[in-house]
């Protein structure tokens, strides 16, 4: 059987038909049906899920060690003994958040197709869904779906705000993500870590909202936004806080806005020192300060601003 | 001892080398970078088969192709061209036809696709950040071009998925007397326009309809909101517009006062162009329905369930009614009752053509590029044909010499029921 047709009788198929049967149950919404099959999708993948956001946490255990070897070994060889070593003690994988990405592939490249042909943006489109079908009456009078959900044509590509939207949520996952590598400022790590964090919303942003059908930005940015909330709660902001956003010149500190006013609640539990300062900064010496071996004034070199409240609010979770 | 013994043996040898010669922590060094570097493959292959799949679901056509069906006026038997031109082409009973038009003419480097390398680079670079595919506005028309007189003149009107019209002179292919050189209605066409001596009455994609006056091409307002796409051709009959929607609905209106005389719903979206005869419209829905109203009321007469979607025009005759549906099923209904005479076998293949009774066959093509011949009284199938690579989507033109097809990929055939034949009668630009 070519590899075409079992992906159209195993995948493809079956998805269109189940995306048509939730659309004429929630109320011949497109756009809803979206919205529950995202939802379905990612209830689906969430022991992977929970698998990449333990390895995360994991990750975020073992930073101020990662950044303590770093620091101390400037011979490349050693230092990869090392941080292998790291990641064997403390069972971590650094690969571990791949496999959920890549079983959203297929379901990713099948919703594409389907989307494709469910909506009908052509008529031939249209007429190739007739032989696609499963025979319940159900399902075949439901056709054409309604294209338009939340002033947004579904079948035509994505609008601007809903690239934006992406974008942002994208942003923010890669932000707080980034946030818990042991990268060295300057480093190439942290080049990549920051190079990823606008690349990538702008790619998916752009190719995958902007220039393709919406339902399919739709689905994305649900889906992050998904991934997002999971990653908040399960896992934790990181370093990341909303006033970080603002430039520091620009933060409204009378307000108690930001990162100032994060800090103090976070460190007033702590009974930690009070200071401001530059986010990025206080990444790197917040992991450290937890890890409980290291100083204020080591690892990024920044001494003195406080730990973020993100880490420490994790820790009853376990 | 196999190969693969001897690499794992070379393997655990070079391992113990190093072991020998290098501290402890290097042997694990060595062990974790191959374990790192299994991960990698492993990553490796997970995203390779993903790009993979990529390439398999992503193949296929998502730009319109379009389903015109070729017309005849002068003498002509006028086609669109997949590269967005149109032809007029000169027949002669039944030898091969010559091109008396094209429009718009062609220069010798279009025509011959003499782009240097860079020049073609760059378009497909340039493609890859454009939504617009198409490269004319005229690539895809699923309307059939009207042919009419405006005037002392005869027009052909070809309205396009981008939602363009043009007017051409039939008799030399140049765009009409007074039309402006760019027309649109602010919508995509799908629907073969209806037209009133004066004005061209045109759905589109917003569920409106579109007036267009056939003289100066200026745009009308819209005379009525459906709120679905319009794909179906409206019918103007005795003064009242007639309109099918992919909302499930035909409704009546008067085009003058915009009032409505009456709305439907016939149970699912209208896609196929409505048949009327004897004052019945016979419907083909996606409903798997073919409802026939009263066309005066809007009343249901019969309904009648098939096999699948009805999307090709019913063909109407005084007694009966040939119908067949997505599946390639060919239904015989009691035009009165609709109460089924007999059914074909199912063709297992996507149709889109109107039947068409000729030479004591009703015939059949299909998106596989099957042509079926069925016997009118007993639906018994008489003979079938099979053309390499070509699709027929688009509604037949019947002529003295024979039933045209046009391709999807361009070619043109003649069917002659009386002998069987299927000929390629011309191969059309692309």
């Amino acid at each position: 059987m070519p590899i075409g047709l079992i992906w159209q009788t195993f995948l493809e198929t079956p998805l269109i038909n189940f995306m048509i049967l939730l659309a004429r149950a929630s109320f011949s919404s497109y756009g809803m049906a979206i919205l529950l099959f995202t939802v379905i999708t990612r209830v689906a993948t969430f022991p992977l899920m929970l698998r990449t956001l333990r390895s995360m946490k994991q990750m975020q255990v073992i930073a101020p060690l990662l950044a303590e070897v770093n620091k101390r070994y400037s011979d490349p060889r050693r230092r990869s003994e090392e941080t292998m070593k790291i990641y064997k003690e403390n069972g971590v994988n650094p690969l571990g958040c791949l496999g959920p990405q890549l079983i959203q592939m297929p379901i990713f490249i099948a919703l594409y197709a389907t989307i494709r042909l469910t909506m009908g943006n052509t008529p031939e489109s249209l007429l190739a869904l007739s032989s696609r079908l499963y025979d319940f009456s159900y399902i075949r009078e439901a056709v054409p779906l309604s294209t338009n959900f939340l002033f947004m044509n579904l079948s035509e590509n994505g609008t601007i705000p809903l690239g934006i939207a992406v974008f942002a949520a994208m942003w923010l996952q890669q932000r707080i993500s980034s946030s818990r590598t042991a990268a060295t400022p300057g480093s190439q790590q942290a080049q990549m870590n920051s190079t990823m964090q606008w690349m990538m919303p702008i790619f998916f942003g752009y190719f995958f909202v902007v220039s393709l059908p919406a339902a399919l930005g739709l689905y994305w940015g649900v889906g992050t936004v998904i991934s997002l909330v999971l990653q908040w709660a399960f896992v934790g902001p990181g370093d990341f806080t909303w006033g970080s956003l603002i430039p520091a010149q620009l933060r409204p500190a009378a307000f108690g806005f930001g990162a100032g006013a994060t800090n103090a609640s976070s460190r007033a539990a702590l009974g930690g020192q009070t200071s401001s300062g530059d986010s990025d900064a206080t990444a790197s010496s917040g992991s450290q300060r937890q890890d409980g071996r290291r100083g204020g004034g080591s690892g990024a070199g920044t001494a003195g601003p406080g730990s973020r409240s993100g880490r420490r609010r994790r820790n009853p979770r376990g | 001892m196999t190969n693969a013994d001897q690499t794992q043996l070379n393997r655990l040898f070079h391992v113990k080398q190093i072991a020998h010669q290098t501290e402890p922590n290097q042997l694990f060094h060595v062990k974790q970078i191959d374990k790192t570097q299994s991960h990698l493959k492993r990553s490796l292959m997970g995203a390779v088969a993903a790009i993979a799949l990529v390439g398999t679901a992503c193949t296929g056509n998502t730009a319109p192709i379009g389903w015109a069906a070729p017309v005849f006026a002068n003498g002509l038997v006028i086609v669109t061209n997949q590269n967005g031109t149109i032809s007029g082409l000169k027949t002669a009973g039944t030898d091969a036809p010559t091109v008396a038009w094209t429009y718009p003419e062609q220069t010798a480097a279009s025509s011959s696709g003499s782009e240097d390398f860079v020049s073609r680079f760059f378009n497909f670079v340039g493609g890859l950040f454009s939504a617009k595919k198409s490269a004319s506005n005229f690539s895809a028309v699923y309307a059939t071009p009207r042919v009419e007189t405006v005037g002392n003149q005869q027009r052909v009107f070809l309205a396009s998925y981008t939602g363009d019209v043009i007017a051409l002179d039939t008799a030399t292919g140049k765009p009409a007397t007074g039309w402006p050189a760019n027309v649109n209605v602010g919508g995509r066409v799908a629907a073969t326009p209806a037209f009133d001596g004066k004005l061209l009455y045109l759905g589109t994609n917003h569920g409106d309809i579109r007036t267009l006056d056939a003289a100066s091409g200026s745009v009308g307002g819209a005379i009525v909101g459906t709120g679905a796409r319009v794909w179906a051709e409206p019918l103007l009959l005795n003064g009242t517009l007639y309109i099918s929607s992919l909302d499930h609905t035909v409704r009546a209106i008067d085009p003058n006062s915009k009032a409505e005389r009456w709305k439907t719903d016939v149970g699912g979206a209208v896609a196929g162009n409505p048949a009327v005869i004897s004052g019945l419209m016979i419907v083909p829905t996606l409903n798997s329905t073919v409802v026939a109203l009263d066309i005066a009321s809007g009343e249901k007469r019969w309904t009648m369930t098939g096999d699948n979607w009805f999307w090709s025009q019913p063909l109407a005759t005084n007694d009966v009614v040939y119908v067949a549906t997505a599946s390639g099923t060919v239904y015989a209904l009691d035009r009165a009752t609709g109460s089924e005479k007999w059914h074909s076998a199912p063709l297992v293949a996507e149709v889109r053509t109107a039947p068409v009774l000729q030479g004591g066959s009703i015939l059949i093509a299909t998106r596989t590029g099957v042509i079926v011949a069925l016997d009118p009284a007993s639906g018994a199938e008489q003979w079938r044909k099979a053309v390499e690579k070509a699709a027929f989507l688009a509604d037949p033109l019947v002529l003295d010499s024979g039933i045209v097809y046009a391709a999807e990929d361009g070619s043109l055939y003649r069917v002659t029921p009386q002998d069987q034949g299927v000929n390629l009668l011309y191969k059309r630009g692309k």
